[in-house]
C-alpha cells in the first residue's frame, strides 16, 4: 500500500468525535449554493485556494520590471519607497481579503441552531462542538491567509534583488509574519465583534442585527478593495510620519514589518507595538468570546421562541392604500409581495444583493479615489470633467449592477418544492405575474438608485444641472431596465440555479464590457451635453427615443410563453436520472 | 363530474402510470391508494397541472381539460402530500399570495384569511414565519389555502398528515359536508381507516395500474376481506410485517 493510499484509508476511517466534528465543520466552510452542487465541498475548496494562490503570478510579471526599473535608478529613494508601500499594499489586501471571507462566512463563526438540532442525539458536549467550531475556523482561515500572503511575499523579496537590496533573511520572513498576523487581526476581530454581539443583542432581534452587520462588513471590505489596489501607486507619501496612522490597522503592521527590517525610528516602533497588542487583544477577545458563549448560547438559540412579526396597522393600512393605486391587480400584487418578502428574510438572497451593490459602490469609490490621488486633482470645489464624469458615473454603475443583481437573484430559488404553488394558480396570470415582478424592479431599483445619487448630482452640478444630470442617467437605466427584462420569463425565486453554467471569467469579461460601455463611456457623452441646453435636449430626446424604442420592441416581440419553472424531480425518478420524458 | 380517461405518464417509457380511469361525480368523495411508488403522487401532480400526462384525457364538465387548463384551474383546490410552502412567509401572507394568484379582491382575502385562520386557531401565530409551525400547523395552512376560493373540485394529498384529534376529525366531517353540498374530492391516503370511514368510492393503485376501484362495501362482499386493510394487503401483495420486523433486528444486531 503507498504512502497516499495508507493516507486515503487513515482519513476515511472513524476518528474521536473532535476529529469528525471538526471534519465536518471544515468541509461546511464550503458549502456554496452560488458555485457548486450542495456537497461539492472539495470543488470550492480547490477553487479557493488557487485563486488566492494564483494572485500572485501577475504580481511577479509587476514587481519584477517595477524593481528593475527602480534600480536602475541613481538614487535609492524611489526603491525604499516603492517597497514600503508594497509592503503596505500585501498586508491591506490581505486583511482586506480576510475580512471579506471571514464576514462571507459570517453565520458560521460560532455553532448555529442547525448544529445543536442535528446534534441533539449524538453523544456529543457542548464544549466539544466549540472547540472544533472553533479549531476548524481557525484552520480554514490560516490555510486561506498563508495561500494568499506566503507566495507575492517570498516572489517580492526574490524580485527585489539588486543593487539597493540590504541581504538578509528577514527581507522574506518580515512580510510573512506581518500579513500572517494582520489577516488574524480581522478574523479574530470579526469573530470577537459577532460574540460581543451575541451577548449585547437581545435574542430575537440578534438574526436581523447579524445580517445588517454582515452585510455593512461585506460591503466596507469591497469598497475597500479600490483603495488597496491604489496603495503601490502612493509611494511618494511613505516617507511621510502622518498622526492619524495610528488609527489606520494597516499601518500598525507596517510598522512591524519596518522594525523587523532594522526601522529604530520610535514612529515605526510605537506602530509595531500597536500591531503586537490588537492581535493578542483581538485573539483574546475571540477566545473569551468562545468561553463566554458555549454556557449560553445553546440555551438562547434553542429556547428563544420564534418572534412573530409586529403588525403595524396604520401602516399595513396605508401601504395597501398606496398598493391599490399603483398595483390594481391581485396577481401583480402577489408577486410584487412575494418578491419584497424574500428579499426582506432571505439571508442568501440579501447577500448576493448585497454582493452587487457593493461591487458597484466600490467601483464608484474607485473612481473618486483614483481621482483624489491623481496629479490633476485640486480639491472637491474645482469642478473638473473627472469630477463630474465621477458623479454621472455614480447612478450609471448602481443601477447596472443594481438591475444585474436583480436579474441573476431572480434566478436563484428560495424554496423549490414550494413551486407549487404559483405552478397551480399561474395559468391566467402570466402576463400580470411578470408586471408584478417588473413594476418591482423599477419600484426598489430603477428609482431608489435616482432618488439616492440625487444629493450627489445636485452637489456637484447645482440644483438644475443636477437635476438634468439625474435625468440623463434615469433614462438608461430605464432602457437597461428593459433590456435585463427581455426574454426573463420566470417568477422570481421559483427557478433552479444551475452552478458553474457560465465561466466565471466570461461573466467579469461580461461586466467589464458592460461597466466599460454603460458607465465609461455613457457618463462622459452625459457630462458633455450638460455643457450646452442645446446638447442637453438632443440627449435627452435620443435617450427617449431609445427607451421607448426598447420597450416597445420588448412588448411586441416577447411572447409571454409558459412561465419557466424548474422542480426537483421525484425521487424514484431522480435515481433513474431522468427527468424528463 | 371529473373524469379521467386512460391516464399514463412515462418516464424514460417506463409507465409509473399506467392506463388509469375513474370518475368522481359531484358529491363524491374517491379514495385514492396504494402503497410507496404506486403512482398515486403522480395521478395527483398530473391533475392539478404540475407536471403533463404522456397519453390519456382527463374531462371537467365534459370538456377535456386540456383545451383550457386554466378554466380547470379554476375550480380546483389543492393540498399537497409534503407541507412544502415558503418559510419565510408568515401564515397569513402564505395564504394572502394564495388568495391573490386566485385573483379574488382584497376585501373578501381579508375576511376569509380572519375567519380561516381563526378556525384553526392559527391566529395567535398569523405573523409567524411558516418556518417556525408545526407539521400540523403547516398542514393547516395548506387546507385553508385549498378552500379559500370555494373550489368545485378538491384535491387532496394526505391531508390529515400531522393534524391533531380534533382537526382530524373537523376535517372528516368537513369532507363529509362539502360532498353533500355536491363539490367533488379526489382523496390521496395512506391511512386507510379515514379512506373507509369518509370515502364514497374507492381506487387502489398496484405499480401503476389500477389493482381495483369500485364503493368499499362492494370490495368487502367482493374479496370476502372484513376490513379495506386486509382488501388492501391483498390486492398490493403486501409483505409479511412480521418478516419485515426480523429482518431490520438481524441487520442492526449483526
Amino acid at each position: 500500500m503507498t504512502a497516499t493510499e495508507r493516507l486515503r484509508s487513515w482519513i476515511g476511517e472513524t476518528h474521536s468525535p473532535g476529529f469528525e466534528l471538526r471534519r465536518h465543520f471544515f468541509r461546511r466552510f464550503f458549502d456554496s449554493e452560488l458555485v457548486a452542487s450542495a456537497g461539492q465541498w472539495q470543488v470550492v475548496a480547490i477553487g479557493v485556494f488557487a485563486i488566492a494562490v494564483s494572485i500572485s503570478i501577475p504580481m511577479t510579471q509587476a514587481y519584477y520590471h517595477k524593481y528593475r526599473m527602480l534600480q536602475e535608478l541613481d538614487s535609492d529613494v524611489p526603491y525604499r519607497l516603492a517597497a514600503v508601500s508594497d509592503h503596505l499594499f500585501l498586508i491591506s489586501l490581505v486583511m482586506t481579503l480576510t475580512g471579506l471571507v471571514t464576514a462571507l462566512q459570517w453565520p458560521s463563526l460560532f455553532p448555529g441552531l442547525r448544529d445543536y438540532q442535528v446534534m441533539a442525539g449524538l453523544p456529543v458536549r457542548t464544549r466539544d462542538v466549540f472547540a472544533a467550531k472553533l479549531t476548524a475556523l481557525l484552520t480554514y482561515i490560516s490555510i486561506f491567509i498563508i495561500s494568499l500572503g506566503v507566495p507575492p511575499c517570498l516572489i517580492l523579496a526574490f524580485v527585489m534583488t539588486g543593487r539597493y537590496y540590504t541581504p538578509g533573511w528577514m527581507n522574506g520572513i518580515a512580510p510573512i509574519l506581518c500579513v500572517t498576523l494582520a489577516g488574524f487581526f480581522v478574523c479574530f476581530s470579526l469573530i470577537a465583534l459577532q460574540g460581543l454581539l451575541l451577548h449585547a443583542a437581545p435574542p430575537r432581534l440578534f438574526p436581523g442585527i447579524s445580517l445588517f452587520l454582515q452585510c455593512t462588513l461585506f460591503t466596507v471590505q469591497i469598497c475597500l478593495l479600490p483603495l488597496t489596489l491604489s496603495i503601490p501607486s502612493l509611494d511618494r507619501f511613505m516617507d511621510q510620519r502622518p498622526e492619524f496612522a495610528r488609527w489606520l490597522p494597516p499601518a500598525w503592521f507596517l510598522g512591524l514589518d519596518q522594525v523587523l527590517l532594522g526601522n529604530r525610528e520610535p514612529y515605526a516602533r510605537a506602530l509595531a507595538r500597536l500591531a503586537l497588542e490588537s492581535v493578542a487583544a483581538a485573539a483574546l477577545l475571540a477566545v473569551a468570546a468562545y468561553l463566554w458563549s458555549y454556557r449560553r448560547q445553546k440555551v438562547r438559540m434553542l429556547e428563544t421562541p420564534v418572534s412573530a412579526r409586529h403588525e403595524w396597522k396604520t401602516v399595513r393600512r396605508w401601504l395597501h392604500g398606496c398598493s391599490d393605486r399603483f398595483l390594481p391587480n391581485q396577481p401583480q400584487h402577489a408577486v410584487f409581495g412575494f418578491t419584497m418578502a424574500t428579499l426582506a428574510r432571505s439571508r442568501f438572497h440579501r447577500m448576493v444583493l448585497t454582493g452587487f451593490v457593493a461591487v458597484a459602490f466600490a467601483l464608484i469609490a474607485e473612481s473618486f479615489v483614483s481621482l483624489l490621488f491623481g496629479d490633476g486633482f485640486r480639491g472637491m470645489a474645482a469642478r473638473t470633467f473627472a469630477l463630474r464624469q465621477a458623479a454621472v458615473a455614480a447612478p450609471l454603475a448602481l443601477s447596472l449592477f443594481v438591475l444585474a443583481g436583480y436579474r441573476y437573484l431572480f434566478r436563484l430559488p428560495v424554496e423549490l418544492r414550494a413551486n407549487w404553488l404559483f405552478r397551480v394558480h399561474e395559468g391566467r396570470n402570466r402576463p400580470m405575474l411578470l408586471r408584478g415582478m417588473e413594476r418591482f424592479v423599477l419600484c426598489l431599483g430603477v428609482l431608489p438608485v435616482m432618488v439616492l445619487t440625487l444629493p450627489l448630482e445636485l452637489g456637484v452640478f447645482g440644483t438644475t444641472i443636477g437635476l438634468a444630470a439625474s435625468l440623463l442617467a434615469f433614462l438608461p437605466s430605464l432602457a437597461m431596465h428593459e433590456i435585463l427584462l427581455a426574454g426573463f420569463e420566470r417568477i422570481p425565486f421559483t427557478s433552479a440555479y444551475l452552478p458553474g453554467k457560465r465561466p466565471l471569467i466570461e461573466t467579469v469579461c461580461l461586466y467589464g464590457v458592460a461597466f466599460a460601455a454603460y458607465v465609461g463611456v455613457l457618463s462622459g457623452v452625459i457630462v458633455s451635453a450638460l455643457q450646452k441646453p442645446g446638447y442637453f435636449l438632443i440627449l435627452l430626446v435620443a435617450l427617449l427615443a431609445i427607451w421607448v424604442q426598447i420597450r416597445r420592441n420588448r412588448l411586441e416581440y416577447g411572447r409571454v410563453g409558459i412561465l419557466e419553472f424548474e422542480e426537483v424531480a421525484e425521487p424514484a425518478v431522480q435515481t433513474l436520472a431522468i427527468f424528463r420524458d | 363530474m371529473l373524469e379521467v380517461r386512460n391516464l399514463v405518464k412515462r418516464y424514460n417509457r417506463v409507465a409509473v402510470v399506467d392506463d388509469v380511469s375513474f370518475v368522481i361525480r359531484p358529491g363524491d368523495i374517491l379514495g385514492y391508494l396504494g402503497p410507496n411508488g404506486a403512482g398515486k403522487s403522480t395521478t395527483v401532480k398530473i391533475l392539478t397541472g404540475l407536471i403533463e400526462a404522456s397519453d390519456g384525457e382527463i374531462l371537467f364538465r365534459g370538456v377535456d381539460v386540456r383545451k383550457d387548463f386554466i378554466a380547470f384551474q379554476r375550480h380546483l383546490g389543492y393540498v399537497p402530500e409534503e407541507a412544502h410552502l415558503y418559510p419565510h412567509l408568515t401564515g397569513r401572507e402564505f395564504l394572502e399570495l394564495i388568495g391573490r394568484l386566485r385573483g379574488l379582491s382584497r376585501s373578501v382575502i381579508d375576511r376569509r384569511i380572519e375567519e380561516l385562520l381563526r378556525i384553526f386557531s392559527l391566529w395567535d401565530d398569523r405573523h409567524s414565519p411558516l418556518s417556525s409551525y408545526s407539521k400540523g400547523m403547516r398542514q393547516k395552512i395548506l387546507l385553508s389555502g385549498a378552500l379559500i376560493h370555494n373550489p368545485d373540485l378538491l384535491i387532496f394529498d394526505e391531508p390529515f398528515s400531522g393534524l391533531d384529534v380534533t382537526t382530524a376529525m373537523v376535517l372528516r366531517l368537513l369532507l363529509r359536508e362539502l360532498a353533500a353540498q355536491g363539490k367533488m374530492i379526489f382523496y390521496s391516503s395512506h391511512v386507510l381507516e379515514v379512506v373507509e370511514k369518509v370515502c364514497s368510492r374507492v381506487l387502489i393503485l398496484r405499480k401503476g395500474k389500477v389493482a381495483a376501484h369500485d364503493a368499499v362495501e362492494r370490495l368487502r362482499d367482493l374479496m370476502h376481506q372484513p376490513s379495506l386493510e386486509n382488501i388492501f394487503a391483498q390486492l398490493t401483495e403486501q409483505e409479511d410485517p412480521a418478516d419485515k420486523v426480523r429482518c431490520i433486528l438481524a441487520a442492526i444486531q449483526s
